[in-house]
């Protein structure tokens, strides 16, 4: 049965038990670690005024993350100026390959959708149930996507641990 | 071999050391943005209900449609999944909220429209409130001097239901509930009465597709008295377009 009405309470309480989740996953999605925490406040602001648009259909938290998330695109939709060259736009949801080349490589691997799949279960901590029902995808293509993005992390990682060897045996 | 627990948590420690934020919770910031949000409508609210009792003084006086008074001590008693939605009521917090029931619910109507049936269940609760809950869709608590307490989904493409909206308000001399569509179109709720000691109106209503995108798209709702006087107003509040 659906079920509506979410209490500011019942928000508030997903703040304070997952804050940290939704700071750290929309950081990783939108490679904007200070502005993060930014929409995140916006979001709940966003939930806490409309929460009785709440339907109750799934999770509260998984509502709010359609909020954040929505939150988020339109802060770096309107962070990219409108004509800007391609190669200007930060690229959603991949590292820069200072920080982590391996990462940023195994991410880039994945189309953007998926790594938004990859964020909200590793970052955000969510079941895959939840992802689904905020990717608006199967479970199915969830467990299928974290696969590939297992495999594609295993492949680099074993090109990663094959190169110091190998310069390893060089020195000898 | 790595196997896939382990490709786990490297990835989980990888992707979150390369997205570290010091960022601390702060809910009072969030409660203030919060208000913020609803600032800019009180004032657009403020502005409409002046055009609407200007258009209602130079209106011929409007018709009751109200499709009459449910007795509701002779309601059937809501079933116990019922009961336990208005339970859950009871952890709503805020100033329209007036406090727990004070007796149990009734089924008092049923409301049909092209995407289903709706039972309403209602409860008297403190304070001279009332709780109701439209099986299926939502529920709420309302108090006498409230003003009309309404609330409407998304519709598609945003949603994935066809707009309902419904709502309650103090009977009070409540002769019409109208919506006035951003196009400037109107039209006219029906709504039933509930007999004491709820003394409040209810209405459930499916909007038109063609009144689902931007320009059509419901703008404020009002309840009229017989002088045409509005005692309860609001607006839509939507994402931005």
């Amino acid at each position: 049965m659906k079920w509506m009405a979410a209490s500011s309470r019942e928000i508030e309480q997903v703040y304070r038990r997952r804050f940290g989740n939704f700071v750290a996953a929309v950081a990783a999605i939108f490679r904007d670690p200070d502005g993060a925490a930014e929409v995140v406040q916006d979001g709940f602001a966003q939930a806490l005024a409309h929460r009785r648009d709440f339907r109750g259909e799934g999770q509260l938290e998984a509502w709010i993350w359609k909020i954040v998330l929505r939150k988020a695109y339109d802060r770096l939709a309107n962070a990219v100026p409108v004509g800007s060259p391609l190669e200007e736009v930060p690229e959603i949801g991949v590292p820069s390959p200072e920080s982590d080349p391996a990462l940023a490589a195994a991410l880039r691997s994945l189309a953007p959708r998926r790594r938004l799949v990859v964020y909200l279960h590793y970052n955000a901590d969510l079941p895959y149930p939840e992802v689904a029902r905020i990717c608006g995808v199967s479970e199915g293509t969830v467990a299928a996507t974290l696969a590939q993005a297992r495999s594609a992390l295993a492949a680099i990682l074993a090109q990663q641990d094959s190169a110091p060897a190998a310069n390893a045996r060089r020195t000898r | 071999m790595t196997t896939p627990a382990v490709l786990d948590d490297e990835l989980r420690h990888r992707l979150r050391s390369v997205t570290a934020s010091p960022a601390r919770p702060n809910w009072r910031d969030v409660r203030q943005r919060a208000r913020a949000l609803d600032a800019p409508s009180r004032r657009r609210r403020r502005l409409i209900l002046a055009a609407a009792v200007v258009a209602a003084a130079v209106a011929a006086p409007a018709l009751a449609i109200a499709t009459g008074v449910i007795d509701f001590s002779s309601a059937a008693p809501a079933p116990m999944p019922v009961k336990m939605l208005f339970n859950q009521l009871a952890t709503l917090s805020g100033p329209s909220i007036p406090g727990p029931i004070t007796a149990p619910p009734r089924l008092v109507y049923t409301f049909h429209t092209s995407s289903g049936s709706f039972d309403l269940a209602v409860a008297p609760a403190a304070n001279d409130g009332w709780c109701w809950v439209v099986v299926g869709r939502d529920g709420t608590c309302n108090t006498r001097d409230g003003g009309l307490n309404y609330g409407a989904n998304q519709p598609p493409p945003v949603g994935t239901e066809p707009l309902l909206i419904d709502g309650s308000i103090a009977a009070a001399g409540v002769t019409r509930i109208a919506i006035t569509f951003e196009d400037g179109s109107t039209l006219d709720l029906p709504f039933v009465q509930v007999s004491a000691p709820i003394d409040a109106d209810f209405f459930l209503y499916e909007i038109p597709a063609n009144h689902w995108t931007r320009g059509t798209r419901p703008a404020t709702i009002a309840a009229y008295n017989s002088n045409g006087t509005i005692i309860g107003s609001g607006w839509f509040i939507r994402e931005r377009d």
